[in-house]
């Protein structure tokens, strides 16, 4: 999405504002910061305390879990529509990725404590909010199982320690 | 859709019926063997009636009929001494026509050096004569012949044996608890199919002609012509077997009923019984299911492609991937009867059964799938149970 | 419903495999390799025609046959091509192979793409893995032909970066059409989109759903998901075609071994539009 288009119709696109009224649009409007970060920048490492959710208005997103003895593996990509941050809202307080922006991205940014307050205040957005939230969250546990499945190992054989074929 | 291209087609409606006194029916099987056949009939052996080759109307289970129930195959003596007083055996002519094993292509090179040369295997055409051969089968070979020869591609093996087969029909004058052939519109009569049809009746057999091959034949033998008598005798012999039918499939709606209720408890119900042993896949005259391999001799300069009969039930019938798709008796119970009773009607435009009988015969536990069929259709999962809301 | 058959098999005997050598060898990927075969009877090689999705029976004597989807151009000259990765006896055996050495050949069987009918219309296909070599002719028709077809979409997976096919000829076909490519684990080197292919389609812009036709094949539980994406996103039953894969022993529809339900995988398929298997596709143990 061009970074042109008005915050309201960018939310409106997205996976966290998607069926939500326009009087519920409005009142995210007012908490949201509009950023633009370049290739290379870092939103927020694992296990920092996580304050805040976002939006990808264009761009690409990175997300990276440590794994002592193979570093940073990378789970998985965002792009235009999706949202990151869940941990804020549902989570346990810290942020279970790194997340690296590796292609210029616009996003909002919709610090947490100001989103739980709306919720809380007006429960009609808070259900809508949270809704959006678990069917993105859903969509991530398919694709997240799917990877799990690792539907195309026989595709590839893997190598072993001695660097041999086996599949 | 081709016909097939055989001796066996339509009543020759100019022929009269013929009768045939019973001690020239060793003349019928010379005149077949004279005509450079091999006649294939029914004998004795192991204490089942099956299809063997034979040479003399004494090889014949003259005076012998069947006792048959689900699960169970007894020959008992009759008190009389006609020549085809039983149904069916162990054997259908299916073994004939797509045998158990045969090469359907080979491989040749001279040395591991030199290119494969690929061929079609060279045999003589067998020239069978079946006789014997009763409605329910006439149907199971019509079945066959659309698998193999009336879709895009044609079976050159199935095509050569069927189109020199000639075939004697016999018209059943009795029948096993376990015939069903008239819910299948399959018999107890032979219409159609045939080169000559036999009604076997006090004093000899009426012969009825169905071809210009049956008519060569037929000429060739000392017959008389059919008297009404002789008509009257056939039709209360023939009568005979409507009325001795006890069992009966209902085959309203099947193909709609099992293909919506794949999910149905039964199938694990049957599943319990069922060993999967493949006898019923074996004895069934319409199942096709087979297997080519490549079987190198030891030079390993010739390869046979050697196609074996195989089974549904064979438990890596349906490997793939390192998996077996259908892997426990259940799915596997009900990939054979929903082909034979439901899919068989969207691939080839009838049904798969011709109701002979014969796998609830040979099924160790006696499964009886005109059984297995009334139970899901009594609680057909289609329809919600009554009371419910709506 | 059940498909047409573009082209029969070569012979009036559909058993009898045609002598043919391998022309060229190119590695793909570790243990996939793409064969080009040329039928030695200059006859036979003439009159061999295949449609995208259709495939031949690769043949090693002493050893077995196995079912290959044919992955060049329909009009690739004499070479027919076949991208197989080693899976079992026959294409390990195959593997062993070199330039020059001679193989048997039966075909073309089997039902195709429904090229023809996205003329003038939005085409998406979703690829799995080794999945992209029977969509590769139907790339390949779309690039010879591109004002034909509307927006055009190869959305590729692939377990890791080293899993990804025909990566040389990525640049020719993003001129013409949009290729995105994912894979499920992410390496050091890989520095592209990671997640399961359906996470693309279902960011995949669809500007007509009701004009639009997807073609997928992959492995069968990516290919519902996609498929239920697509569904979801506007698109028809009838406008979702997948190719679908069972034991195939004779290819012929004689041997019963490739019965999914009342489809023969082999004469009916393998390529399905999907309101033909839908109902049968999720019957565990079908």
């Amino acid at each position: 999405m061009p970074e042109d288009c008005s915050i309201l119709e960018q939310l409106q696109h997205s996976t966290l504002g998607a069926v939500l009224d326009d009087g519920h649009l409005a009142e995210l409007a007012q908490i949201v910061v509009p950023v633009h970060e370049p290739n290379g920048a870092i939103l927020f490492k694992e296990g920092s305390p996580a304050n805040a959710l976002w939006v990808v208005c264009s761009g690409s997103i990175a997300l990276d879990i440590q794994v002592a003895g193979r570093g940073a593996v990378r789970v998985l990509t965002l792009g235009p529509r999706d949202m990151l941050g869940w941990s804020a809202l549902v989570g346990d307080g810290s942020m279970t990725t790194t997340s690296t922006v590796i292609e210029d991205a616009h996003l909002l940014r919709l610090p947490a404590q100001q989103l739980k307050e709306l919720c809380v205040a007006d429960h009609t957005l808070g259900y809508a909010i949270m809704g959006n939230v678990a069917r993105s969250l859903a969509n991530r546990l398919r694709g997240t199982r799917l990877q799990l499945l690792d539907l195309f190992a026989e595709t590839e054989p893997t190598h072993n320690q001695s660097g041999e074929f086996s599949s | 859709m081709t016909q097939p291209d055989s001796t066996s087609s339509t009543v020759a409606p100019n022929e009269e019926a013929q009768f045939l006194p019973t001690d020239r029916l060793q003349l019928l099987i010379d005149a077949l063997i004279a005509d450079d056949r091999v006649v294939i009939g029914p004998t004795i052996e192991q204490q089942a009636i099956v299809y063997e080759e034979i040479s003399s109307v004494d090889d014949l289970p003259r005076g012998w009929t069947d006792v048959q129930s689900p699960g169970n195959y007894r020959l008992e003596k009759r008190d009389d001494d006609t020549y085809f007083g039983y149904v069916v055996g162990p054997h259908s002519w299916k073994q004939f026509l797509f045998p158990p094993l045969t090469v359907v292509a080979t491989a040749d090179r001279e040395s591991a050096d030199t290119k494969w040369s690929m061929q079609a295997p060279q045999e003589d055409p067998l020239r069978y004569a079946f006789l014997g051969v009763r409605a329910c089968e006439l149907a199971a070979i019509a079945v066959q012949d659309r698998v193999f020869l009336q879709g895009p591609y044609v079976d050159p093996v199935y095509r050569a044996r069927r189109d020199a087969a000639f075939i004697v029909a016999v018209n059943c004058t009795q029948a096993a608890s376990t015939c069903f052939c008239t819910s299948m519109n399959t018999g107890p009569k032979c219409k159609s199919g045939f080169d000559l049809a036999l009604t076997e009746i006090d004093g000899g057999f009426l012969i009825e002609c169905g071809s210009e091959a049956g008519a060569v034949i037929l000429k060739s033998l000392e017959t008389d012509d059919a008297g009404s008598r002789h008509h009257d005798l056939a039709e209360n012999a023939q009568q005979q077997a409507v009325e001795q039918i006890s069992k009966t499939l209902d085959t309203g709606g099947i193909r709609d009923l099992l293909l919506g209720n794949l999910e149905h408890p039964q199938w694990e119900e049957v599943a319990n019984r069922c060993l999967s042993c493949t006898n019923c896949t074996m004895v069934c005259p319409t199942c096709f299911c087979s297997t080519v391999t490549d079987v190198a001799d030891l030079s390993g300069d010739h390869v046979d492609r050697k196609r074996q009969w195989d089974s549904c039930f064979n438990i890596d019938f349906s490997y793939m991937n390192g998996g077996v798709v259908r892997n426990n008796v259940k799915s596997r119970y009900r990939q054979w009867l929903t082909h034979k009773l439901a899919s068989w009607h969207d691939q080839f435009g009838e049904s798969g059964c011709v109701g002979c009988g014969r796998c609830l015969t040979w099924c160790p536990p006696g499964i009886d799938l005109t059984e297995e069929v009334a139970a899901i259709r009594l609680h057909d999962l289609r329809v919600p149970p009554e009371g419910s809301s709506s | 419903m059940s498909a047409s058959y573009p082209s029969a098999c070569v012979s009036t005997n559909p058993w009898l495999n045609h002598s043919a050598t391998i022309a060229r060898i190119t590695q793909e990927t570790p243990g996939v390799a793409t064969y080009d075969l040329v039928i030695d009877d200059e006859s036979v090689s003439v009159s061999f025609h295949f449609a995208p999705g259709q495939f031949n029976m690769i043949y090693l004597p002493g050893v077995g046959e196995v079912a290959i989807s044919i992955s060049g151009a329909a009009s690739s000259g004499p070479s027919i091509i076949h991208t197989i990765r080693e899976a079992g006896n026959v294409t390990r055996a195959l593997a062993e192979l070199k330039e020059g050495d001679s193989v048997g050949l039966r075909g073309p069987f089997g039902s195709s793409w429904p090229i023809e009918q996205c003329v003038g219309k939005d085409i998406i296909l979703v690829a799995g893995g080794i999945g992209l070599a029977p969509l590769r002719p139907v790339v390949y028709e779309v690039l010879a032909n591109r004002e034909q077809y509307g927006n055009v979409s190869l959305l590729i997976g692939a377990r890791t970066a080293a899993g990804l096919l025909y990566g040389d000829e990525l640049e020719t076909w993003n001129q013409s059409i949009d290729v995105q490519r994912t894979v499920d684990r992410s390496t050091s080197e890989w520095t592209g989109h990671v997640g399961v292919v359906t996470v693309l389609l279902e960011r995949l812009p669809i500007a007509k759903p009701k004009n639009t036709v997807l073609m997928t094949c992959g492995p069968e539980v990516m290919m519902w998901y996609s498929i239920r994406t697509a569904l979801s996103r506007g698109m028809t039953d009838e406008s979702v075609w997948l190719s679908l894969e069972r034991n195939m022993n004779c290819a012929i529809g004689m041997c019963g071994h490739c019965q999914l339900g009342p489809q023969f995988v082999c004469k009916d398929g393998p390529v399905f539009r999907y309101d033909q298997v839908a109902s049968i596709m999720k019957v565990a143990g079908l």
